[in-house]
């Protein structure tokens, strides 16, 4: 709607709707997916990433010791050499949250991605492929969902249901599904009209298989884009949210619990609230990277 | 474009019945007995007969339906029943605590322009220059950061090095600029990039050409000019922003120990109040849906370009 005046330049500064707006447009190909990650800033960011989840894989492995095991006599110790970043104010190991922490955080994260886009994608194929009616509704529906603030919907949620990260993910899920509906809509309204979706009826596909094999491949490229550029907003809020108390809950190694347990030590042991800063900080602008060398492609393209 | 204005206005209702039929109907299936939580405040251990009595007084033994349109028949009104822990109105409640987050939105918002605004106009006028590249550089790193961070950093920084601020928090209504600065940490990268992306535009156009030719000197083309044929988008997304800081203030004001509105609201989550949390979530609800309104119809008013679907 506002097409005219914003013209997108880098997408990755604004905000949910003008993205999804911006890939809206056309469908982007897999070769062209591909030829975004040749940037060496982007490269950078994807090994930054692949570190991280190595680091989370293995994290029972890589711990140095149980993240959870509480031992008081040994709290709030300095840096040695079994402890490589000290201790916290229960004497738990804090590499080992640390690292059991990039599990969580990482976790929660990609299961909020997979439910947004396990809820949107299938809804916006089969809108956008019926028409008619069906479509009218759930593009109301849709519109609805993306008017209402993550904020209020998570307060609503944890308010109601209890704070926990189970609720967490199913709140942000829960607003976050209508984007990839609606790009996924528009971009099924694009491709169906192509001779060779007819060629494929014709063939004597049915419409399931034309829609979850054949259209589903060709938008899974904008899908994956628009899920690389949010996924650091999405770190971002699953810490945040558990920071003040309306996601998951301590004792949990997450970053944003060991953030919120080391404000109360902020005047005796300030080191606690440094690591899990500097660690929210490189995941999140590893995968910024990522997206911006998605968005300096798309831009490209359009030349 | 009165149909447009009418229709856009009629979207609001489907909004703001949804988010309160979402919250009505999960407080139904949770777990806790409102009723009982009542009763416990009228009488120290309530028998069986009296939370019935309480649940009947309240309405609580009608259908979910109905009860629904009760509370919405009320809420219409601006009665949102009785704060649990302190016996007030909620919306009362609200009133009380908003002048700490207003303050903190206001103040974030001056510091916001105060900072990005410059330097916006700066990557403008000299794009792709040093100074250009370092500002990106400054934006992406806003961007990434958690403000929360910022602002647990701030308040070590500040409060316990320096020890210009409480580290505990400030009496009532009093709201350090440092709180506002770790507010708008995510902000100033978008509207960096923003005014950057539309002044530059508008200095390479034709008529900003012919302004020159006529012999303007450069800063009053672009901070008379520029600025204003820039500004548009640059004051909706300023909109969205008090919408984000408003919104988002719980988080900065439990770092800061402030006492506004996010704090209310992340207390009553955890005492379980549901007036209060009701009445916060349907009035910021309507506050968001109300002003992305006024955003969209302004922009169709200003910018007769924009088609109107």
């Amino acid at each position: 709607m506002v097409k005219k005046v914003i013209d997108i330049e880098n997408v990755f500064f604004y905000n949910r709707k003008s993205k999804v707006e911006k890939l809206e447009n056309k469908v982007i190909s897999n070769f062209g997916l591909k030829r975004f990650l040749e940037k060496t800033s982007t490269k950078a960011g994807f090994l930054i990433i692949i570190i991280f989840i190595t680091v989370a894989l293995f994290a029972p492995v890589l711990a140095p010791h149980d993240p959870l095991l509480v031992d008081v006599t040994n709290k709030l110790k300095n840096p040695s050499l079994s402890y490589p970043f000290g201790t916290d104010q229960l004497g738990r190991c804090v590499l080992s949250r640390l690292i059991w922490g990039a599990r969580n955080s990482l976790l929660y994260s990609f299961t909020v991605l997979f439910a947004t886009l396990m809820i949107g994608v299938p809804i916006g194929l089969v809108s956008g492929y019926l028409g008619g009616k069906v479509d009218s509704v759930i593009m109301r529906i849709i519109d609805i969902f993306m008017a209402m603030p993550s904020f209020i919907v998570a307060l609503a949620i944890a308010g109601t249901l209890g704070a926990s990260g189970k609720n967490l993910v199913f709140s942000m899920s829960l607003v976050y599904w209508a984007e990839y509906a609606r790009l996924s809509r528009a971009l099924t309204m694009q491709i169906k009209e192509q001779s060779y979706v007819m060629a494929l009826k014709a063939g004597g596909c049915n419409d399931f298989q034309i829609l979850f094999k054949h259209v589903l491949r060709n938008i899974a490229s904008s899908i994956i884009a628009l899920a690389t550029m949010e996924i650091g907003s999405i770190i971002l809020s699953i810490a945040g949210f558990s920071f003040i108390g309306l996601g998951v809950q301590a004792p949990t190694p997450e970053w944003g619990i060991l953030l919120s347990d080391s404000k109360e030590y902020i005047q005796t042991f300030p080191s606690l609230m440094i690591y899990p800063g500097v660690a929210i900080v490189i995941v999140v602008m590893a995968f910024n990277l990522v997206g911006g060398g998605i968005q300096d492609g798309l831009s490209a393209k359009k030349r | 474009m009165i149909k447009y204005i009418v229709k856009r206005v009629l979207f609001i209702i489907p909004v703001l019945l949804s988010v309160t039929l979402l919250m009505f109907g999960l407080s139904s299936i949770s777990a806790g007995d409102a009723a009982r939580v009542m009763a416990e405040k009228v009488y120290n251990h309530p028998t069986q007969k009296q939370i019935e009595e309480i649940r009947h007084e309240n309405g609580l033994d009608l259908p979910l339906a109905l009860q629904y349109a009760n509370w919405l028949k009320k809420a219409v009104k601006g009665d949102f029943g009785k704060s649990l822990s302190t016996g007030n109105p909620a919306f009362y409640e609200l009133k009380r605590h908003f002048p700490v987050t207003g303050k903190l939105a206001l103040m974030s918002i001056i510091l916001l322009l105060i900072l990005s605004v410059p330097l916006g106009i700066l990557s403008a006028v000299f794009k792709n220059s040093i100074l250009d590249k370092i500002i990106e550089v400054f934006s992406f790193i806003s961007v990434s950061m958690p403000n929360f961070w910022i602002g647990l950093m701030l308040l070590y920084l500040f409060g316990v090095k320096f020890k210009l601020i409480s580290v505990i928090g400030g009496t009532h209504g009093d709201v350090p600029w440092i709180a506002a600065f770790a507010m708008d940490v995510g902000y100033f990268g978008i509207l960096i990039r923003l005014i950057r992306t539309n002044l530059s535009e508008v200095l390479l156009s034709d008529f900003v050409k012919a302004l020159k030719a006529k012999g303007l000197s450069s800063l009053n083309i672009i901070l008379k000019h520029g600025m204003k044929n820039s500004m548009l988008p640059v004051m909706t997304r300023i909109v969205s922003m008090i919408i984000g800081v408003l919104c988002g203030s719980a988080v900065i004001e439990s770092i800061f120990s402030l006492n506004g509105i996010g704090a209310l609201a992340l207390e009553a989550v955890i005492s379980k109040d549901l007036p209060v949390l009701q009445c916060f979530i349907v009035i910021l609800s309507a506050f968001v849906v109300v002003m992305n309104l006024l955003v969209d119809i302004s922009y169709s008013v200003i910018d007769r370009r924009i088609e109107l679907k």
